[in-house]
């Protein structure tokens, strides 16, 4: 029990020797001690006696016998024991006395009859404090200390009041040291518990119940009394009655358990976000919000409870916390209709499961996701829609999931995707064989890399650029040419490292192969010939620089079966089509036939009117803006603190306005107002849901240890700093978010905003002001390209004239974001419709270069100016809330008439459950999500991958199934996006060059993140390495595709190199150029970001191929764990 | 007690003296997980492979992966008494070993080097060659070899395994077959004078049992080499494999979680160890 070496004693090891020398030379001889207290006593009683003395006396008296008993107390704690050996040591003389003349117990009593003051009462805790603390000898096993020592914490403490705030911290102190004797001296419970059982009745054990009311305590004050809680719990883990009184007469489950309740509901209803890509909680997230710091203290404990507590505490702990804390808190907040709040209470929860421990807590946890329901929903269902929704609320959830794929629990794979295999009515009746077949010689791998687009294979680079890429590709693999072709390298990937670890050390390791000319030789050739060009570790560096990476994608893949398969040995059954049996099984849910929860988190639109359709486009263009609006200044690079380490200047952008020459006042002044307004919205947001919430709870006298105070303000200093960049990076959700307040919290704030906009969009697209219309007509009003002349002529600086190739490569280079339409296709539109009418864009947009060419012949540069952009920035929320608006009313429509698809295929067909369906969706419209979307899914796809059950493996990865002819196969959504990605590469000619940017800039980016923080996720802190291994940091995430030190190291050198000379930035400035043309800046931004989002996208795609022929590659080779001992009875 | 192998160092040092025997019951725990010792192929091979694959350069991986799940299945097979392990380099090379515990060849250890096509699954059946050519009806008297050919005549992928051709090596001293023999003097023994062809094999045990110490005859890394019991250096590589690699012992507190009863596919449907109240 490793916090019990955490607990440190005051006293800096005084009484550590106790045991091992008890013999110890004291400072003075034990007789003359004696002496000495005998006399002081001898003073004290003389006023002990003579209380019914004047009333005149009664400083003096008090004066004296604080003295005296000072130094009794003093000496009675250096007293050692008089001999005896180590396990029953012989009583001192001054204890003996102690004991024989009930002499504490006089002196309390006389204390109390006088009428304690709180000074005197300190006074006394602090003399105890001292004297158990210090004291050499087990003092609490006599009555005669520890009974006085109860009558005093009596009288200190009103049972329903509590104890004065002035006595807290000796209190909860004299406590802690009182349970640490206990620890020690298991005795001392017992005897504290009888002790008690004659004196107070039902609520005997006092010291624990004083201790309660400060579990949620922050500050050390909290940590002494948790800590002293734990030990408390821990003595009493094999005894049965104290454990059975703690449940049944003390409120210290019910307390845990609400006061989680309460502090839940302090937290803040909103997480301000660094950057687009911010996707889960991490420690350093955290650690400076002092309402989670709380709450995950209080978690913590709770954990510990579970794990140090009898049985009886515990399950009585995990009821409570089922359904005080998780049913009543959690559900609710899970199910907020704010994007804002499902947004915090999904990241959340991902936290909280990924800091918890201890398997019957995680149990509790599960049960409830899984089992537990809300609105006719289990939390699970709800979970699993939001991934279908957008941007950030997706990659939550994404990231959640992630989370729960890691845990390896039977339970809730079955409920999330086995309990649709079983039947197994997804592949052919003839196919139900090859359910257990293994891909043994590679024909699904090659199936998997036959996928990757022809485009997306590495052609050479300009040398300009090939020089950056061979020095890091070179270093970090070794390129063909630095090493010597001698001996056959071991070239498994788990060789690799070995490999690697050769090269840096300069020697050869390998044996001169003598054995060669010994061997018998082979049939075919001999086996040790040199170095064959075949070598897969010399090929792939030589046919392409950015291919190095299959190795190391072997080697993961090989190191998550392995650890999936280890965490699953103890599963019920290994699901592999015969058992369970297909037959025996009972039907899986059908597929819903129009979700309402999905629905609401739906941000699309309709595909059926053109126009609105392009608006959406254009929205896509503003939200994309806007948030990419941040990546175009300057850059600060740090490092220590965040995990993305390229944040933007956010300070530089807002000073943009006053270099342009028009329209640049009344944008300024639209653009405070307008941030001012979201603040209020945000701030309103906090503090009426933070109400609202504390209805749950009963325990009244828990407020005062919450800290109400809350964070709005530590949120707001955060949104201070990088105000623009949170509310821009937010992007689509947060304009929705605000939009849920408006309708139910902060009506007249929000409508105000909306006023002040007005002004500023008509400016700029000439429609009409009455509100509503102008928000109706705006979609349709603002795409096509005359409507926006007039931004587009705002003259800027007069740099050289810039092709749109430059542009885009520019825009390129920019950190990706998520379109509004990005999802649009899991809700129901076709992708082919979307397609068509982003080629029409692009069409149009093709025609401006023509122009633009013409245009840059006449010399007339133009560059679109920044003010689109901030004014783009702060029409957004108007924008959002207006397409939010429209997809409630709509989403009732597509509810019952609309054609578009559901979360599954109609009932009577195989249906391989909601959440293969959703991620398969989500991996369709892959070149519609942002980069972070496709990062966080691709790894959720991976882990899934990692599961060794047959059913499930053979479903992603046996390329060779047949499936029914409903059901659609991985694979064949991989090559839906195959020909996504080359139709598209087939449109662009200056595609491989994005291509080669985009590949660099994630490394690098990764890079960053990885040195940046190694340490991803809060631990507890009994198991951090059990927590590190399930952690799925932002930079872990990125890295998946990249994770060797070494090439960390240089790439990140590599990265801030680039950042550094600011004209070569990775991330140059927006639009710095090449608007010249007549294209309006909007559509330009829409085709921008597609662009963007598609070549990401091909990066990431042709590394999930590989990703997904390794998996297949090392299921062939791995072997199952036989069941841990015991596990089965 | 060749398990964690890549682990430790570099693979010249610690493998050049690979002393350590396959005793213990089993090999399997120790080398599956860590150190399936699976070498790069020589390869002309891989054109073959890449003829039909999609990336020329992926064709090795095909190849090695095809072995190590070969290999895989070997294990998963738990063949008695016999015990492979491929070539540190090349996969197309495994050194083996078969113990024969009763009938005629009782308490042979026949040491065994199986060599497989560079064209794998695709060419021709493995072929098995004994390191002391054993007095069998289908063993070369001089090369060693054994007629794997027959009993695998055309080598069909997806029905064909390498375990297979272990398995009839190990068959084929535990039921003679006299047909077509590549020994034409032990078939006639055999059939003439049963006597002295038991008498010759027990020669022909003792000979290879008495070359078991000897240096492999194939100096590489990963070759099977005995010797005799040391416990300095045995008794902890004996230990090791009757213990879960450390790794795994830690290994994350939360793993194998389930609640599901066996049988059932509810969750949670497992009950509560009932508490003592």
């Amino acid at each position: 029990m490793s916090w019990l070496s955490r607990l440190n004693p005051r006293g800096p090891g005084t009484r550590t020797g106790r045991h091992a020398a008890p013999t110890s030379p004291c400072t003075a001889d034990p007789e003359t001690c004696l002496m000495v207290f005998e006399n002081h006593w001898r003073q004290v009683s003389r006023v002990l006696k003579q209380r019914e003395s004047s009333v005149g006396g009664y400083a003096d008296d008090l004066t004296a016998v604080r003295n005296h008993t000072d130094q009794m107390l003093c000496l009675l704690a250096e007293e050692r024991p008089a001999g005896g050996d180590i396990d029953s040591p012989a009583v001192g003389p001054i204890l003996k006395m102690v004991v024989a003349e009930n002499i504490l117990d006089e002196l309390v009593q006389w204390h109390v009859r006088r009428g304690l003051d709180p000074d005197s009462q300190l006074e006394l805790l602090k003399l105890f404090e001292m004297l158990i603390g210090q004291s050499h000898q087990p003092l609490l096993l006599h009555s005669a200390v520890l009974q006085p020592l109860l009558n005093l914490l009596g009288a200190c403490v009103d049972p329903q009041l509590g104890s004065p705030p002035a006595l807290e911290s000796s209190l909860v102190l004299l406590l802690n040291q009182v349970c640490v004797c206990m620890a020690k001296e298991t005795a001392v419970l017992e005897l504290i518990f009888r002790c008690g059982l004659v004196q107070q009745g039902p609520t005997n054990l006092l010291i624990f119940s004083l201790l309660v009311p400060f579990i949620h305590r922050d500050g050390s004050l909290g940590q002494q009394a948790r800590d002293a809680l734990l030990l408390v719990m821990a003595t009493s883990a094999s005894n049965h009655s104290v454990a059975r009184h703690i449940a049944e007469n003390s409120y210290f489950c019910p307390v845990l358990a609400t006061g989680l309740s309460a502090l839940y509901s302090s937290l803040p209803r909103k997480i301000e976000v660094r950057g687009d890509d911010w996707h889960a909680l991490r420690r350093e997230d955290w650690m400076a919000v002092s309402s989670l710091v709380l709450f995950m203290n209080s978690l913590e404990f709770c954990n510990a409870v579970v794990q140090v507590a009898h049985p009886l505490v515990r399950c009585q702990l995990l009821d409570y916390l089922h359904n005080g804390f998780l049913v009543p808190v959690m559900g609710p907040a899970l199910h907020k209709s704010s994007v804002d709040e499902m947004i915090a209470s999904t990241a959340y929860l991902d936290l909280f499961l990924r800091s918890i421990t201890e398997t019957s807590l995680l149990k509790t946890f599960l049960r409830f996701i899984l089992l537990h329901r809300h609105d006719n929903d289990t939390i699970l269902d709800t979970l699993l829609t939001r991934i279908s929704s957008n941007s950030r609320l997706c990659m939550v959830s994404l990231s959640l999931f992630k989370t729960l794929l890691s845990l390896n629990c039977e339970d809730l794979m079955l409920q999330l995707v086995l309990r649709y295999l079983l039947p197994c009515t997804h592949v052919m009746l003839s196919q139900r064989r090859a359910v257990r077949e293994t891909d043994l010689y590679g024909k699904s791998a090659d199936k998997f890399l036959s996928l990757i687009p022809e485009c997306c294979r590495i052609t050479p680079a300009p040398s300009s650029e090939r020089d950056d890429e061979l020095a890091f590709w070179g270093k970090v693999l070794g390129s063909p040419t630095s090493e010597s072709p001698v001996h056959p390298r071991p070239s498994t990937p788990s060789r690799l490292a070995l490999f690697i670890r050769q090269q840096s050390s300069g020697g050869q390791a390998i044996p001169p192969s003598s054995g060669s000319e010994n061997a018998p030789s082979s049939p075919r050739g001999s086996v040790s010939s040199p170095l064959s060009p075949d070598s897969p570790v010399h090929q792939l560096p030589d046919t392409s620089e950015g291919e190095t990476g299959y190795l190391e994608y072997l080697r993961d893949a090989r190191k998550g079966i392995e650890l999936c398969s280890w965490a699953c040995r103890d599963w019920s059954a290994p699901y592999d089509g015969e058992n369970p049996s297909p037959n025996s099984v009972p039907p899986p849910p059908p597929p819903p036939t129009s979700h309402p929860s999905l629905n609401m988190v739906q941000e699309h639109f309709s595909i059926m009117d053109r126009p609105q359709q392009r608006g959406a486009v254009v929205a896509a263009a503003r939200a994309e803006w806007s948030s990419s609006d941040r990546d175009s200044g300057e850059w600060d690079v740090t490092i220590s603190k965040n995990c993305i380490s390229l944040t933007p200047r956010s300070k530089k952008r807002s000073l943009l306005p006053s270099s342009i020459p028009l329209q640049s006042s009344s944008s300024a002044s639209v653009s405070t107002e307008m941030t001012s307004a979201v603040e209020t919205v945000s701030q309103h947001s906090h503090s009426a849901p933070h109400t609202a919430l504390y209805n749950g709870m009963g325990q009244v006298e828990l407020t005062d240890s919450v800290d109400e105070k809350m964070e709005v303000k530590k949120v707001k200093r955060d949104s201070d700093v990088n105000n623009r960049m949170v509310e821009s990076g937010m992007n689509g959700s947060m304009g929705i978010g605000s939009v849920d307040y408006n309708d139910f919290h902060v009506g007249s704030t929000m409508k105000s905003s909306q006023v002040q906009v007005k002004p500023h969009l008509q400016h700029q697209t000439s429609v009409p002001t009455s509100t509503q219309e102008c928000l109706e007509s705006e979609s349709q009003r603002l795409s096509p390209v005359p409507a926006l002349t007039e931004t587009s002529t705002v003259p800027c600086d007069s740099r050289g004239p810039e092709s749109v190739e430059r542009l885009i490569e520019e825009l390129l280079e920019r950190a990706p974001s998520e379109p509004l339409t990005g999802d649009s296709k899991c809700q129901g539109i076709s992708i082919e419709a979307f397609h068509q009418e982003l080629r029409e864009l692009e069409e149009r947009v093709r025609e401006r270069r023509v122009l633009s060419r013409s245009s840059e012949e006449s010399s007339r540069e133009y560059r679109t100016a920044p003010t689109p952009s901030l004014t783009d920035e702060d029409c957004l929320p108007v924008e959002t809330e207006q397409h939010s608006s429209e997809t409630k009313t709509e989403s009732y429509a597509t509810g019952v008439f609309s054609p578009a698809r559901p979360l599954g295929p109609p009932l009577a067909q195989p249906y391989t459950g909601p959440f293969i369906t959703v991620l398969f969706s989500k991996l369709e419209s892959m070149m519609q999500n942002s980069l972070y979307v496709n990062i966080l899914l691709t790894g959720v796809v991976f882990q899934l991958a990692c599961y060794p059950q047959p059913l499930l493996r053979s479903f992603l990865l046996n390329t060779n199934m047949v499936f029914q002819p409903s059901v659609k196969s991985l694979i064949q959504v991989l090559g839906s996006v195959k020909n996504r990605i080359e139709a598209f590469a087939a449109t662009h000619e200056d595609f491989p060059a994005m291509l080669r940017k985009a590949r660099r800039f994630l490394v690098a980016r990764g890079k960053l993140d990885w040195s940046d923080s190694p340490m991803g996720v809060p631990t507890l802190r009994r198991s951090d390495s059990l927590i590190k291994s399930r952690k799925p940091s932002l930079g872990d995430l990125i890295l998946r595709h990249t994770n060797s030190p070494t090439r960390a190291r240089h790439a990140a050198q590599l990265a801030l190199a680039h950042v550094r000379d600011g004209g070569q930035s990775l991330h140059s400035a927006l639009f710095r150029g090449g608007a010249a043309s007549g294209a309006s800046g909007l559509e330009k931004q829409a085709e921008a970001l597609r662009v963007k989002n598609a070549v990401y996208c091909a990066v990431i795609f042709s590394e999930f191929l590989k990703e997904l022929a390794a998996l297949a590659q090392e299921h062939s080779v791995a072997l199952p764990f036989p069941p841990s001992q015991g596990a089965e009875e | 007690g060749i398990s964690d192998g890549e682990e430790q160092g570099g693979p010249g040092e610690q493998r050049s003296s690979p002393t350590h025997p396959p005793f213990g019951k089993k090999q399997l725990p120790s080398i599956p997980k860590n150190a399936v010792p699976i070498t790069k192929a020589a390869s002309p091979a891989s054109s073959t492979e890449s003829a039909n694959g999609t990336h020329a350069s992926y064709g090795p991986f095909y190849l090695e992966y095809s072995l190590l799940a070969e290999f895989t299945l070997v294990i998963k097979q738990r063949l008695p008494g016999i015990y492979v392990q491929p070539s540190y380099r090349s996969t197309l090379m495994w050194f083996g070993v078969i113990f024969i515990r009763h009938g005629l060849y009782q308490d042979g250890v026949f040491k065994f080097t199986v060599y497989i096509p560079d064209n794998f699954p695709d060419g021709d059946c493995p072929r098995v060659i004994f390191d002391t050519p054993v007095f069998h009806p289908l063993v070369d008297s001089v090369s060693g070899e054994l007629d794997v050919r027959r009993a695998f005549t055309k080598w069909r992928r997806n029905h064909n395994h390498i375990w297979q051709v272990l398995m009839y090596a190990r068959t084929i001293f535990y039921k003679i077959n006299t047909m077509d023999p590549l020994n034409p003097e032990a078939v006639v023994l055999y059939d003439k004078d049963f006597q002295l062809f038991k008498s010759k094999v027990v020669d022909s045990v003792k000979l290879c049992n008495s070359h078991l110490f000897d240096q492999p005859k194939i100096d590489d890394p990963f070759a099977i080499s005995f010797s005799p019991w040391n416990p300095a250096v045995h008794e902890e590589a004996k230990d090791k494999m009757f213990r879960w690699p450390e790794d795994y012992n830690k290994g994350p507190l939360v793993s194998g979680l389930s609640w599901v009863k066996p049988g059932s596919t509810q969750p949670f449907s497992k009950e509560d160890i009932p508490l003592q109240t």
